[in-house]
């Protein structure tokens, strides 16, 4: 870790009145580098510069266990928890064999069976429970401040998780009975501000489609309210799972 | 099935709850527990680093008054501090405590420091939370931990509470913890919530039990009601009002027979680089009130009860010249509960002439907080040396716990 960290001493980003880069862009500050050639991972890194840092992450990149690493990652965001063995090597294969092609890797992971059975294992986190809700009612916030206060009312304040590892990434911390009471209330608070949106059983179409269930179907049609529909179609399997 | 309105948890409902979150699986029948002790702690943790100086003044050490200047505490003027015992007198914001330190419920322990001694807000509550003896360590806390030696010892009685929208560190880790937050969004109705979890129980018994867990948790932490100027205003955790309701909350859920044993929650606002004399107050204010709905919320398990304050490091000891104090090392940790074998400030006092300070700036630490949290684990749960030095707070063995902590 410290090796790495000598290794890639200067790469850093260009500040908003910067003459050096796009502000926010990648600029790499030679005074910045610390000389030397440590090495990493049993090997020695004797380029210079920027060079140096390139050539060690080119190498990481095609270490075996950052093929493995990766493809477990993507297959247990988008599939399970403990994702099915065969697709994380066939991902991890996939990363190998193009070297590190994430279009690749992604388009066998559509490819895969695995990828789409069911029951779904996985639940929106609560920053795609918000955009899930914006696109299937087609509206925008007036007032992001509203959608940040959910946020952080769930546990996912934007860009701040809670340690450097991000937010979690599992069905345990995302529908803990907290998390779920919570999105119950930010269901409840969206439904209410949604107006003249139509039925709210073509929202469920548009959300869900030939997925919509028939329970689902028959407890929005029993709501006693407009916005109590659509808050149980947003509280709803097929509409928190994926 | 109708969502029970009694604020009373059956046995058979937490059950259901604990078949989500709570590692409820195998506790002794209630019978037992009713004639034997049955032991609480809370961990609170005030964020921002809590001036000790200011809040359990050494008024009787010579070089205070002159060394403190304008945020110097004095047992007479219009705001007297409150006597401890004589060398100590308590930042007047603080009734309940003096109240609870002189019923021999509330002790002190100053001059007190974690083993971080640098001065980052994140790295320090890192080592506060954590347990470990730097920072780095964001995976798990020391309570949690604690917790979770107990339950691979013993049946899983000590459970974990973690309070806020994300559970403070503290508490995150191995051992399943239940979450509560006060209310920071208008809830969603009863009727609404019922219609939603009779779709999940046809549909999907995995969020059916989250979702019931977190509305029977919600429901206890809540019942009754809040009352005058906390039904208006709800206050973050910065607030008087935002800490009374999470410690009203919290109480609750640790007075329910099979409910948790073990809490964490977080303060902030501690961070008073100016205009210290006020802003103090007002979070001294609400740490008072909160110790206040512990005592009241918990009621017969009150006197089973430890609750410790806990920072991540102190403030210069010198004023800065905003009124304030900037980020230094020693601080106190309050103890509060009927549990807790109290009035006494625990101090191996350093003094606070220049060469006394550490690093000449700050006042120096003379107790370890992992011995004053060793001392608590060991004498309410049992918890042995070996767990403590090895789970709890990894590589400490040379760190003993302190004695005496709890009565009895």
């Amino acid at each position: 870790m410290t090796a790495l960290a000598r290794i890639i001493t200067g790469w850093s980003f260009a500040e908003a009145e910067s003459e050096i880069g796009e502000p926010g862009g990648f600029v790499f500050k030679a005074n910045w580098h610390e000389p030397g050639a440590p090495a990493l991972l049993g090997k020695d890194y004797p380029q210079t510069g920027r060079e140096q840092g390139a050539a060690a992450l080119a190498d990481i990149a095609r270490h075996p266990a950052t093929a493995t690493h990766i493809a477990t990652k993507l297959a247990r965001h988008f599939i399970a928890d403990a994702p099915p063995k065969p697709i994380v090597e066939t991902l991890a294969k996939t990363f190998r064999d193009t070297e590190g092609d994430l279009s690749a890797v992604a388009e066998a992971l559509i490819a895969s069976d695995l990828a789409w059975s069911e029951p779904l294992a996985k639940i929106r986190t609560p920053d795609e429970y918000l955009m899930a809700v914006a696109r299937a009612t087609g509206v925008l916030p007036n007032d992001p401040g509203q959608y940040l206060n959910m946020l952080n009312a769930m546990g996912m304040p934007l860009w701040q998780p809670p340690g450097p590892n991000g937010y979690p990434d599992s069905l345990d911390a995302w529908a803990s009975p907290e998390a779920m009471k919570l999105r119950l209330d930010v269901a409840w608070q969206m439904a209410q501000r949604l107006k003249d949106i139509g039925h709210p059983l073509s929202v469920l179409d548009t959300a869900a489609g030939l997925a919509a269930s028939r329970e689902t179907r028959e407890a929005a049609s029993r709501a006693e309210s407009r916005p109590q529909a659509l808050a149980i179609l947003f509280m709803s399997p097929e509409f928190q799972r994926r | 099935m109708r969502i029970p309105s009694s604020s009373t948890l059956s046995r058979r409902r937490l059950l259901a709850l604990g078949g989500v979150s709570l590692a409820l699986a195998h506790f002794p029948k209630a019978a037992s527990a009713a004639a034997a002790r049955d032991p609480r702690l809370v961990v609170i943790v005030l964020r921002g680093a809590l001036d000790g100086l200011s809040a359990v003044a050494p008024i009787g050490d010579p070089d205070y008054a002159a060394l403190r200047g304008s945020l110097a505490l004095s047992p007479i003027g219009d705001k007297p501090a409150l006597p401890l015992d004589g060398f100590f007198a308590l930042n007047p914001a603080m009734p309940v405590f003096a109240r609870l330190y002189k019923e021999g419920k509330a002790s002190v322990v100053h001059a007190v420091a974690t083993s971080y001694r640098e001065r980052s807000h994140f790295d320090g509550q890192d080592v506060l939370e954590s347990g470990f003896a730097g920072p780095g360590h964001t995976e798990s806390g020391w309570l949690n931990r604690a917790v979770f030696a107990l339950q691979s010892s013993e049946p899983a009685r000590r459970r974990g509470l973690g309070v806020g929208a994300a559970p403070p560190l503290v508490m995150r880790g191995p051992a399943p913890a239940l979450g509560w937050a006060p209310q920071v969004l208008p809830p969603a109705g009863e009727d609404l919530a019922q219609r939603v979890l009779d779709l999940y129980t046809h549909s999907d018994p995995t969020l059916a039990a989250a979702l019931r867990a977190g509305l029977d948790a919600d429901r206890i932490a809540t019942s009754g009601g809040l009352t005058g100027d906390m039904a208006k205003s709800r206050g973050g955790m910065d607030q008087p009002n935002g800490m009374r309701q999470a410690a009203m909350g919290a109480a609750r859920l640790l007075a329910t027979p099979d409910g948790p044993r073990v809490a964490a929650l977080a303060f902030d606002g501690w961070d008073t680089h100016a205009n210290e004399n006020g802003l103090l107050a007002t979070r001294l204010t609400g740490l008072d009130g909160a110790l206040e709905e512990f005592e009241k919320g918990l009621g017969e398990a009150w006197k089973d009860t430890a609750v410790v304050a806990i920072t991540e490091f102190g403030r210069t000891a010198r004023v800065n010249g905003t009124g304030g104090t900037d980020h230094g090392t020693a601080s106190v940790a309050f103890l509060a509960g009927g549990a807790v074998k109290g009035a006494r400030v625990i101090a191996d006092w350093p003094g606070l002439k220049t060469s006394r300070l550490f690093q000449e700036r700050d006042l120096a630490p003379t107790h370890d907080l992992r011995a004053v949290l060793k001392g608590l684990l060991t004498e309410q749960f049992g918890l042995t040396a070996q767990a403590l030095a090895e789970k709890a707070f990894p590589d400490s063995a040379g760190v003993a716990p302190m004695q005496g902590l709890i009565a009895g």
